[in-house]
């Protein structure tokens, strides 16, 4: 079993008491790996998100990283978290000052990290925060997130609002950026944005956890391909109509190598997730 | 220099105003020309009025009531202005992005909430004090070089000490002290009202608190003028009110809810959450 950076409790909480979110949740986020947490619109990303970093407090349980109870807040634990969350406003600075007056706040903060993390969004430090698109503040945030080497970085939604490109590019610094002692959470719905980066694979709709999985796992187990019309589906887990004929997913029972498909995994669960939780909790 | 300290660090809170100071440069300048604007014309208001009573300086001449008047209304604007100031303590988490951003940032709860006291109660005052001290300096070069007379704040305060406000009430030190510690109250609820409502704070605490006060002060008078009959009027009610050993029981209770308030206020900004509080 690896070594997990937050362990989540026997969590209850909601937004409304009488209607809990989650309830004698439990949870253990790998150390070391990129973890993709997926779930439907109000599925509870977010607030899973909110919870490991202390900016909600649980109604029971807790969310413990490096023995600190994250909704303490303590200075130990806010100095090795850093989130980037969906909406998020940057004051009136040029980025260098923004560097200048918030780097001093995180004891590992790498201006190597920031500069090339920067050169392959191709912005520079000079550039007015207030005055960018959507897309480049978001850039810019997650370049800053990075270099600020923080044990925990978690991210909603970075996708939404980056062009093509820049998602490809994103992809790209956030591999080169990763070390065993750092751990990113990827709170997304857009699932094909992200599939090739992840080492670990979390899907929840609410309290319950449909998959928690290392994706190393889930392509030993399970074998996804396309396949024409004609051929009978009999022995599929799941099947998906597409343009080539039908995307499928079945037992990987001969060893064969294929590429995780995270929307097809995602709509498999979501259409029958006892079939594809029994193979991997036989 | 990366701030590693785990402890209470006073370098860090020096970090915190370094950030808050530079993000609000320009709103610091604005607000210093426009207060530095308004007490020059009121120095040029005095030295002006002053011009039709020169050597009649007491406080029953027209010249005395100008000062009385506006050393007043004065008092009240700078309280209003503090008051307002004292409301946007925890401005830094209006807005979800900024919630998270600010309560996310490495830093304790003490730490960050003294630097926005300091920000917001402190920096403002000193703000003021520095918009006077131009202003008097302004005023003294204007003088030297027009050979006017133009009257300071502290010469108009010479011109009304002593004047009788109500039957009981002088414009003397007990007056300041006791108004004071009615500030100082005031200001309380504002920096509790500042850190529950992350929307319109002046406002919304300002209504509360002018519902509050009433009904404190007419359940204060009722228990007061139990053997007093009904006759509300200004002269007996500020003789109720302010009347020796009562009047500093009813000031020390302020004083320890003021206190309460502070206490509170801290309370709620180290149990803030990313969520909005239901209530209002």
């Amino acid at each position: 079993m690896k070594e997990s950076i937050v362990s989540i409790e026997n969590l209850a909480f909601g937004y409304n008491k009488k209607k809990l979110l989650f309830e004698d949740f439990s949870l253990e986020i790998p150390k070391g790996n990129i973890v993709g947490l997926l779930g439907r619109n109000g599925a509870g990303k977010s607030t899973l998100l909110y919870l490991m970093s202390g900016l909600l407090r649980p109604l029971k349980g807790r969310v413990v990283m490096d023995g600190y109870d994250v909704a303490q807040r303590k200075l130990a634990t806010l100095s090795d978290i850093f989130i980037v969350p969906e909406e998020f406003s940057l004051p009136r600075l040029t980025l260098m000052q923004f560097v200048r007056l918030y780097s001093v706040f995180y004891p590992r903060f790498s201006e190597q990290v920031l500069e090339s993390c920067l050169k392959e969004f191709g912005l520079s430090k000079d550039v007015q925060l207030d005055k960018l698109s959507m897309g480049q503040k978001k850039q810019v945030y997650v370049c800053f997130a990075l270099a600020t080497n923080t044990s925990l970085l978690l991210l909603d939604e970075p996708t939404n609002g980056l062009d093509i490109p820049s998602k490809s590019q994103f992809r790209k610094v956030l591999a080169s950026g990763m070390t065993d002692e750092k751990t990113v959470v990827i709170s997304t719905h857009q699932v094909k944005d992200i599939d090739r980066l992840l080492d670990h694979v979390l899907m929840i709709d609410g309290a319950n956890i449909l998959l928690d999985v290392p994706v190393s796992d889930i392509t030993d187990k399970l074998y996804f391909g396309e396949q024409a019309v004609s051929v009978p589906t009999e022995h599929v887990l799941y099947v998906q109509p597409s343009a080539q004929g039908n995307s499928i997913i079945r037992l990987n029972t001969d060893a064969e190598e294929s590429q995780l498909q995270l929307e097809l995994l995602f709509n498999a669960v979501l259409a029958d997730k006892e079939k594809i939780r029994k193979v991997f909790h036989p | 220099m990366n701030s590693t300290a785990s402890k209470f660090s006073l370098e860090r809170i020096a970090l915190l105003l370094k950030r808050d100071i530079s993000e609000n440069w320009k709103s610091i300048f604005y607000f210093f020309l426009a207060s530095y604007i308004i007490v020059l014309l009121w120095f040029c208001l005095t030295a002006y009025v002053s011009r039709y009573d020169e050597g009649l300086t007491v406080a029953t001449s027209p010249f005395g009531f100008f000062c009385y008047m506006t050393i007043l209304f004065m008092s009240f604007c700078i309280s209003a202005v503090l008051c307002f100031s004292a409301s946007r303590i925890f401005k830094p988490m209006s807005g979800r992005g900024k919630r998270i951003e600010f309560l996310m940032l490495p830093a304790t709860h003490a730490e960050k909430f003294v630097s926005r006291v300091v920000y917001s109660v402190f920096g403002t005052a000193f703000v003021l004090f520095v918009v006077f001290l131009v202003a008097e300096l302004t005023r003294i070069l204007i003088g030297a070089v027009f050979s006017v007379n133009t009257w300071g704040v502290m010469e108009m305060g010479h011109v009304v000490d002593g004047v009788m406000m109500t039957p009981n009430m002088k414009f003397d030190g007990v007056f300041w002290l006791l108004s004071l510690i009615s500030f100082v109250w005031t200001h309380s609820l504002y920096i509790l009202g500042g850190t529950y409502f992350t929307k319109h704070p002046f406002r919304k605490t300002l209504i509360l608190m002018v519902l509050f006060n009433s009904l404190l002060s007419v359940c204060f008078l009722a228990f007061r003028m139990g053997g007093q009959g009904n006759s509300l009027s200004i002269t007996t009610m500020s003789m109720v009110v302010y009347d020796g050993v009562y009047t500093w029981i009813y000031y020390t209770i302020y004083s320890i809810f003021a206190v309460v308030n502070w206490w509170l206020a801290y309370r709620l900004f180290s149990r803030s959450q990313v969520m909005e509080r239901n209530l209002f």
